[in-house]
């Protein structure tokens, strides 16, 4: 009955159910794994502009260590990462740049924007060169608000983003 | 002091020769829309005479102003003071972008720190309208 099914018409049809078998089968289970893998190492680029970066600097000491939650500090490559925390007021010159960081990285990537600056432009949103928030150069997938937030809030919003991994599709 | 366009190189001379205000310490500019002027002001300090240590003397002429601005084409220009205070060569850089007061005799006349696609008039102007998002 089968090789009745199998015809040089059919096959194409025939070898698309059988994907889509395959992925009903072990797509979940496939899709968790490369989830947890990719909620527990993530690495994160620095935009370090303005001073979000020293609480960055807070939340990695002893004291508060992001490490527990799998945000690593250092990095190597930008080609090895797969997270920018964007730290900071981002300028119409540094804009183009921005874009340049985030286009040289691998997918997936995630986007964080900490601070006031980064959300809206902050305080200087009425600049002639200040950028009102990043979200129209970049996706953003969390905004942390604070003018700089304390390292708990940055600490909830990288649990927040595991939260968002976690149920992301793998594609 | 102010002064007319025309006389500002002879009178910068003089300054730094006779009154031994040897270097610019800025150079400013002020946007006048109601009376279609632009003022440049030159702040002068002095490093050689020890009296004139804690003296500034502010040079400042009045340019014609246009409406519509094209910056480096328009009457908006001066002669530039770069021959006689070496210092003021990033300072008339940035008046020029920001102002669009063009420097006739500056030896290097881009834009210093705006962005290289910058297609707006000049920031600093009063008429300028920021765009938000």
């Amino acid at each position: 009955m089968l090789k009745e099914l199998i015809t040089p018409n059919a096959a194409n049809v025939f070898v698309g159910k059988l994907g889509d078998i395959l992925i009903r089968a072990v797509g979940k289970p496939l899709e968790y794994a490369i989830d947890w893998g990719r909620l527990w190492s993530l690495w994160p680029v620095h935009i370090e502009t303005a001073c979000c970066s020293v609480e960055f600097g807070a939340a990695s000491g002893p004291r508060f260590d992001v490490e527990r939650f799998g945000i690593i500090e250092a990095f190597g490559s930008l080609r090895q990462c797969d997270l920018v925390v964007v730290q900071g007021t981002i300028t119409r010159k540094m804009a183009p740049r921005l874009r340049m960081v985030y286009d040289q990285m691998p997918d997936p990537k995630y986007v964080i924007a900490m601070g006031a600056c980064a959300i809206t432009g902050g305080l200087y949103f009425d600049s002639y060169n200040v950028l009102p928030g990043i979200d129209g150069v970049i996706p953003v997938d969390v905004y942390i608000p604070g003018c700089p937030p304390r390292p708990e809030t940055l600490i909830q919003g990288c649990i927040l983003l595991q939260e968002k991994i976690k149920r992301m599709k793998v594609r | 002091m102010n002064t007319k366009k025309e006389d500002i190189l002879d009178i910068a001379a003089y300054i730094r020769d006779e009154l031994k205000f040897d270097h610019a310490e800025s150079v400013a500019g002020v946007d006048y829309p109601s009376s279609k002027e632009i003022e440049v002001v030159y702040h002068l300090g002095s490093y050689t005479e020890p009296q004139l240590a804690k003296q500034i003397l502010s040079l400042a002429t009045r340019l014609p102003r246009e409406d519509v601005p094209n910056p480096g084409e328009d009457r908006t220009r001066m002669t530039s003071l770069r021959d006689i205070f070496y210092s003021v060569e990033f300072h008339e850089r940035e008046c020029f972008e920001m102002f669009g007061v063009y420097f006739e005799g500056h030896p290097d006349n881009r834009r210093l720190l705006l962005p290289e696609d910058w297609a707006d008039i000049p920031p600093l102007r009063k008429d300028f309208k920021i765009k938000g998002r």
